[in-house]
């Protein structure tokens, strides 16, 4: 019985600490993906249609890293990291949809 | 000359056999995330892919079956049955994630939702079957596929250390994500060993009624056309891992994909992918699902053949005009098409071997083959990849999906 705790329960930890390390590049990966959309639609790489797409998706994808972190406090840090690029992806969009390459250029990178 | 002539077409025409939504997709993610440390599995699945379809052509040209209508005939009905139902369910899956392939393409291309698109393309698939001939199959969309080429273009173009590359070629241990390194690696190999791929080569040769003569011609394409395919999927995979690796940015999404080509190509590189990536999609959709109807009509033994008019072979007509009914369907109910091609490509390993080891069997019977039969390598070399991508599916698909 002890071995069967301990097993949960490892696996447990190893599972929560799993989830918030891919929380973490995931919300990296998307960040960055964000920061090249930016740039491509600036220099004109990519038309006005990929380039909502693209930011549509990475807001989705924002959204359901922020929907499968745990409800813990110790995510917190995460959850406002999500919520700051969500902030990021709405000023680039509002860029694209202006037609504003200054603007979609002067949004921070990661 | 015509030889010649057959050879350049069958070349140019397996490009429709090995670049299709899973390879573009699994050598677009081993790029992003592992650089070129997973090349070694496409190099392995390439050569598998080799063997099998130059056996398969070989089956074909000798013995006049097809490797369905083989396995029922050798094996009898009852083992029959148990490969036909895990390649029915399969091939569905992958003709979904091939007509989400086609909606990926478009909704770049214009910016409306994939699910939009999944009847049009469906149609479209279902339009040129019923009203088009193998021929038109198998090479009018393979030709328009040489688009894919600018893939190589673009890996050409970021100028990576070619050492580096060529150090991608031998099996190296992860240095994080041993669980997603494997699972990709599966993916890869599934996406090259794909069973519909073997099936349809097998009909394809019976329908252009291969002879003995024809070996030559079969064994030139199987390995030309084949490293041809695999150029290009590394160059999908080069050009993700010099652009969106160092970038830390994985491919969760074709939009990523697409953002590398760009990078690399400026203003046409996005529209470039979009369109290499529907035509290879839109070629592989009908090839599969031909291919259902192939399996079904070969294994029950109906009349089949796409140069048929659909009255004369209405059983044929109807598997493919249901399969792509239930694929379209798949697609409408907004499902991630990324998602349903890398569960494609990981069910492709697991189902592989119920079809590969029946053919290696038939493949060393003489009864078949006469003085044809397989040498030792080929024998080895297909068990081997089978079995190890076989073994490393058994444990990284669960590790992947429930998190290792």
């Amino acid at each position: 019985l002890p071995l069967v705790i301990g097993f949960v329960s490892l696996t447990g930890c190893t599972s929560a600490q799993n989830k918030r390390e891919q929380a973490e590049t995931n919300l990296q990966s998307w960040a960055a993906t964000l920061v090249v959309v930016g740039e491509q639609w600036s220099a004109a790489h990519i038309p006005n249609g990929f380039a909502r797409t693209a930011v549509d998706r990475v807001q989705q994808g924002i959204q359901q890293e922020l929907n499968a972190l745990p409800p813990d406090p110790i995510n917190d840090d995460l959850r406002a990291r999500g919520r700051e690029l969500m902030g990021r992806t709405q000023q680039l969009r509002t860029a694209i949809e202006r037609a504003e390459s200054g603007a979609a250029r002067a949004i921070p990178g990661q | 000359m015509k030889k010649i002539f057959n050879i350049a077409l069958g070349i140019v025409t397996s490009i429709g056999g090995f670049l299709d939504v899973g390879t573009i997709a699994t050598s677009a993610q081993a790029g992003a995330q592992f650089r070129f440390s997973l090349l070694w599995a496409l190099a392995l699945g390439t050569v598998c892919v080799m063997c099998l379809t130059e056996m398969g052509g070989r089956l074909a040209a000798v013995s006049h079956h097809t490797l369905a209508g083989a396995i029922r005939e050798r094996f009898g009905f009852t083992y029959f049955a148990i490969p036909l139902v895990a390649e029915l369910f399969t091939d569905v899956v992958v003709l979904s994630a091939e007509i989400g392939g086609v909606c990926v393409a478009v909704h770049l291309l214009t910016g409306t939702g994939v699910p939009w698109w999944a009847l049009p393309a469906g149609a479209a698939v279902w339009l040129v079957l019923w009203r088009g001939t193998f021929g038109l199959v198998e090479n009018g969309v393979a030709f328009l596929g040489l688009i894919a080429v600018s893939f190589v273009v673009g890996a050409v173009s970021t100028d990576p250390a070619w050492k580096e590359v060529a150090a991608g070629l031998e099996p190296a241990w992860p240095t994080h994500d041993a669980a997603r390194y494997g699972f990709i690696a599966v993916s890869i190999i599934g996406s090259l060993i794909s069973p519909y791929v073997l099936n349809f080569y097998t009909a394809g040769a019976v329908e252009e009624k291969w002879k003995p003569e024809d070996l030559m011609v079969d064994k030139i394409v199987a390995i030309v056309g084949m490293a041809f395919g695999a150029l290009l999927a590394t160059g999908v995979l080069v050009v993700c891992a010099m652009t969106l690796e160092p970038r830390h940015i994985l491919v969760d999404s074709y939009e990523q994909a697409a953002l590398s080509m760009s990078v690399v190509l400026g203003r046409w590189g996005s529209v470039l992918f979009a369109v290499s990536l529907g035509i290879t999609c839109f070629g592989a959709s009908l090839q599969v699902a031909l291919n259902l109807s192939y399996v079904l009509a070969q294994g029950f033994g109906w009349k089949w053949s796409e140069n048929l008019r659909p009255a004369a072979d209405a059983r044929f007509c109807a598997v493919y005009t249901i399969a792509i009914c239930i694929g379209t369907l798949i697609m409408l109910t907004g499902i991630d098409p990324l998602k349903v091609t890398n569960m494609a490509m990981a069910l492709n390993v697991l189902v592989a071997p119920l079809l590969i080891f029946p053919l290696l069997v038939i493949m060393n019977d003489e009864h078949y083959l006469d003085e044809h039969t397989n040498g030792w390598i080929g024998n080895v070399t297909v068990t081997f990849i089978t079995v190890l991508a076989f073994a490393v599916g058994i444990i990284a698909i669960p590790l992947h999906i429930f998190g290792g």
